[in-house]
Parts: structure tokens; C-alpha cells; sequence
């Protein structure tokens, strides 16, 4: 082996490591490279060695090192390029979500430099199953990775086409969409990246013209040739998204607490001057955590027709708040809890969290006022 | 100035040259390199047909064919045609071809040769083991008897654009 044949073998292996589970490998010297050959030959004349002479493409006798020429062919432009998803499941996004990133990796294993125009679009099939895609997403924008963070980053990966992606090059390519608000638990879409070979041109110039095979006969110049499966420069894998959110459910009961007149006895009635205590529960049956919850009761029409009062202060018990059930004054102040200063005459308590299968409660009372 | 003091005078500059465009060898020596292609017959048979290899995809094989000619009176002998293995190809296991000829390969550059079987490589490790065609870097031919006047004789092989 020669000494280039050994270092290419060698760089070859390195960056096989490197791109890890896509074994897709451009096989291909650069297009537009000469390839060169110069034959010899030794004799003899009577038994006496003569001067070596080259050979030529038309044949050429002039003996000596310097007198031969080269036959020699041009490498052509081998279009060839891969599209595979990176994503291992699919990608689990909630209602109204915006900016849902799936990831593929584009890779040039043709022979030449080319740019690569990006497209979404929505697919019938999804990679992952069950469940089937059955809802399309909205909004869809594609970046490119830029190198500088892996991972989608919304200030550096803003391009979107690939720039002069030299032979065996790679770059990582976002798909980025709105989930509908309409979308429940599993609902599953599935959405394709395009990449379309497109003519390089100079860096950070606008993406070339799409790459044309070149018609009929071999030409003068160098041809394009597309090697890529379906032979049109173009290929295009499908990622996915799953709806993955909570499911709350929001009850709310009421219970008499004293009357004026039984007290707090069996016998206690729902009359004026009696308090009632509200009960609001609120469940999440998953799959998802739902956090940020705030639980509003707007009481300004039985307050303003003057059928009830706001007996000060509720109490809170949620999972996540320390000290539940933890009373809550009226005021605005550092407890999860209000009376009438974020919504006029209503209970707002805040902060939250529900894991899959867990409740929380806020009980206030009321009291029936006098006709 | 006449032109054959001009010539004179150029001869005086460029000897070497001069003189050795004045004395071409006895042998002429040519190396054409062609494709296949499938060519369509009327009658609708497929044959392949050679055609000079001008741009090259990669992965096509190119046929390699070294024309020998001897233009002398007498017979040459100790014939030895040596065609390194273009950079970016590989030559193609059992192409090699040449009636008439002892063929020999290398893999350090045309220092040593050997048959296929007895070629080694040692790998930048120390490790040794038995080359491949892809190690190959030159092919030699040594004609088994005298190229006579006017004679013509080809050898071939095939190499993989890699």
C-alpha cells in the first residue's frame, strides 16, 4: 500500500467513527479530479539496455523521463446524499405547542461540493408505531445546525438551506412546527425533511439552482450524474411527534358549615347567615404533568346580586406546596393565594403541580347574606 | 535569418532536447484508457462496447491497454512495461493481462515484486498480512521472448475509480 492510499484508508476510519450509527459512506474521488496515468517500458537492443521510454496516449517513442504524457479522464459529479432521522422515538409535544424540533441528519456521499435545499412537509406514515399519524402540524420552519451548540438553538441555527457541503460532509437539520390546540394524548404526526441537491455556488450566497442531471451524452464539461436512490438528487425521511399532555378535570362541591340557628349540628340548613364552604378539585389523569396551575371562582354575580360574602381567606392542598393544606390569606401577598385583587370578587390560587394521578383542593366559605 | 541557421542556433541553446527529439527509441509505447458502455444493437441485444474514458463516475471500472511496438529493424528484448496504479483507482483482482508476458505486482512503489500471493503488507502497527489489490501501487510486464520488427503487443488491466 502506498503511503496516500494508507493515510486515506485511516482518515477513512476515524471518520467512520465519528458518524457512528450512519454507515452511509460516500465512495468517491472529488469530481473534477484528473485521474492520471503514465506507463513505462524497458529493453534491450543486442543484449544492451536502452533508455526507458513513456507512454502516451497516441504513442509516443522519445526515450527519457521527460517525453511521455499523461492519459487522463476527469472525475464526474456524483449526486448522492442521505437523510436520517436522529430522533429515536417519537418527539412528545402538548397542545398549541409551538416550535416542536424533530432532527434528521443530512449527509453529501456523492463526490462534489453542493448546496441543499430543505423542505417540510407532512407525512402519512409515521417512523415509530403505534400509533398512526393522524393529525398534521402548522407553522413548519427548517435551521440548519450551525456547529456552535448541538442541539436546536433558536439564536444560532438560523439558516435554512445547506451551504456548500463539501463531499462526505454532514450537518445536522431541524424541523420545527406548531402542535394544533385541538390535539388530545397519542394523537401521533408525522412529518418528512427534504433535502433537494442544489448547484454550489460561493459561501453565504443564496442556495444555488437545483442540480440537474445532465442529459444525454457525456459532455465536455463535467456531468452530473444523480446516484441516489430514485436517481433525482432528492431524498427525504419521516419524523414524528406524539401529543403527550395532561387530562385535568375540575369539580367543585359545597357543603354547609353552621346555620344560624343548628349550628354546626345534623340539622344545619342552607338558610341566610348560614356558611358554606366550596370544595374545587382539580385531577390530572396524565400522561403528562401539568404545572402552573391556577384555579380561578369568579363570585362577582352572587356577590353583586348581594346572595353571598366572601368569608375571609382559603385553603390550599396540592402535592407540590409545602404545608398543605395550608391556609391562604385574602391579600397580595406571598401565598398562592387571592381574594379579590387579581380578578374582582374572585378565589385565584396559583402554582400548582400535578403529576399523572395526583389531585389538589381549595376550599374557601361563603357565607348566604340576608335578603 | 535562414531557417537553418535559426535551427542551428536553437540546437546550440537546447541540445538535450535537440538530440533527443533527434533519436527516437526503438520502441513506441501507448496507454489508452477506455469505459464500457452499454450499447443497444437495433436488433435490441445489449453489448458492451469500449469508449475512451474522458470523465469517469466513480465505482466505473477503466480499462487500462499499454501498446508496445517495436519500431526497430532488429528484435528488442528484456521487454519490461511498468504501469503504476493511478492515484484514487484500484486495480481490480486478476485483471492484469498480456499474452506472452510474466506479470508482477507492487505494493512499495516498484521497489520490490512479487505474485499476488507472496505480496505482504506490513501495516503502520508492525503488523504483516497478505496484501490485497487494493494495496497494489504498479503492475509489470516482462515479455517472455523478443518483440520482433514492426511487432505490436498489448497488455490490459482494469482499475476501480474509487
Amino acid at each position: 500500500m502506498n503511503p496516500l492510499k494508507r493515510k486515506l484508508m485511516a482518515v477513512g476510519l476515524v471518520l467512520a467513527v465519528m458518524a457512528g450509527a450512519s454507515p452511509a459512506w460516500a465512495l468517491g474521488t472529488a469530481a473534477n479530479t484528473s485521474i492520471d496515468n503514465r506507463a513505462s517500458v524497458t529493453y534491450s537492443v543486442a543484449a544492451v539496455p536502452q533508455t526507458l521510454i513513456e507512454s502516451s496516449p497516441v504513442g509516443n517513442s522519445a526515450p527519457g523521463a521527460t517525453f511521455g504524457a499523461d492519459t487522463s479522464f476527469l472525475v464526474d459529479d456524483r449526486v448522492d446524499l442521505t437523510v436520517v432521522l436522529q430522533d429515536v422515538a417519537h418527539i412528545s409535544v402538548v397542545p398549541s405547542q409551538v416550535g416542536a424540533v424533530t432532527t434528521y441528519r443530512v449527509t453529501n456521499t456523492g463526490n462534489a461540493t453542493h448546496d441543499y435545499r430543505l423542505t417540510a412537509t407532512n407525512a402519512g406514515v409515521a417512523p415509530f408505531a403505534p400509533p398512526a399519524d393522524n393529525f398534521d402540524m402548522t407553522g413548519f420552519a427548517v435551521f440548519v445546525e450551525d456547529g456552535t451548540t448541538a442541539g436546536y438553538q433558536v439564536a444560532e441555527d438560523t439558516a435554512t438551506f445547506i451551504d456548500e457541503m463539501a463531499a462526505d460532509g454532514f450537518v445536522d437539520v431541524y424541523i420545527l412546527g406548531t402542535v394544533p390546540g385541538v390535539q388530545v394524548s397519542n394523537d401521533v404526526s408525522a412529518v418528512t425533511l427534504t433535502a433537494i441537491t442544489a448547484d454550489a455556488g460561493v459561501a453565504g450566497a443564496p442556495v444555488g439552482a437545483d442540480t440537474t442531471e445532465t442529459a444525454g451524452p457525456d459532455t465536455a464539461a463535467v456531468d452530473v450524474v444523480f446516484g441516489d436512490a430514485g436517481n433525482d438528487g432528492t431524498e427525504g425521511t419521516a419524523g414524528g411527534y406524539q401529543v403527550s399532555t395532561a387530562s385535568l378535570t375540575i369539580t367543585k362541591t359545597s357543603a354547609i358549615i353552621t346555620d344560624p340557628f343548628n349550628g354546626a349540628g345534623p340539622n344545619r340548613k342552607r338558610i341566610p347567615g348560614a356558611i358554606i364552604e366550596y370544595t374545587v378539585t382539580i385531577a390530572n389523569a396524565g400522561p403528562a404533568t401539568a404545572t402552573a396551575i391556577t384555579i380561578s371562582d369568579d363570585l362577582s354575580t352572587e356577590i353583586g346580586l348581594g346572595t353571598i360574602a366572601f368569608a375571609s381567606g382559603m385553603v390550599v392542598n396540592a402535592p407540590n406546596i409545602a404545608g398543605s393544606p395550608k391556609a391562604l390569606t385574602n391579600a397580595a401577598d406571598a401565598d398562592e393565594g387571592d381574594f379579590n385583587v387579581t380578578g374582582v370578587n374572585t378565589v385565584t390560587v396559583t402554582g400548582i403541580t400535578l403529576l399523572t394521578g395526583e389531585n389538589a383542593t381549595v376550599m374557601y366559605r361563603v357565607t348566604i347574606t340576608y335578603p | 535569418m535562414t531557417s537553418i541557421k535559426m535551427a542551428l542556433i536553437l540546437a546550440t541553446l537546447v541540445p538535450a532536447i535537440a538530440l533527443a527529439q533527434a533519436s527516437p527509441g526503438k520502441i513506441q509505447l501507448k496507454s489508452v484508457a477506455e469505459v464500457e458502455v452499454e450499447v443497444t444493437k437495433p436488433n435490441g441485444e445489449v453489448e458492451l462496447r469500449r469508449v475512451p474514458a474522458e470523465k469517469v463516475l466513480p465505482g466505473t471500472d477503466v480499462i487500462y491497454t499499454i501498446t508496445t511496438t517495436n519500431l526497430a529493424d532488429v528484435p528488442v528484448g528484456d521487454v519490461a512495461v511498468t504501469d503504476p496504479i493511478p492515484e484514487h483507482m484500484d486495480y481490480r483482482d486478476g485483471s492484469a493481462s498480456g499474452a506472452g508476458s510474466d506479470i508482477a505486482f507492487s505494493v512499495d512503489g516498484g521497489k520490490s515484486w512479487g505474485a499476488p500471493a507472496t505480496l505482504r503488507v506490513v501495516e503502520n502497527d508492525g503488523t504483516v498480512r497478505p496484501a490485497t489489490a487494493a494495496d497494489y501501487t504498479h503492475i509489470r510486464w516482462k515479455f517472455t521472448q523478443e518483440l520482433a520488427p514492426k511487432e505490436s503487443r498489448s497488455v490490459r488491466f482494469r482499475a476501480r475509480l474509487q
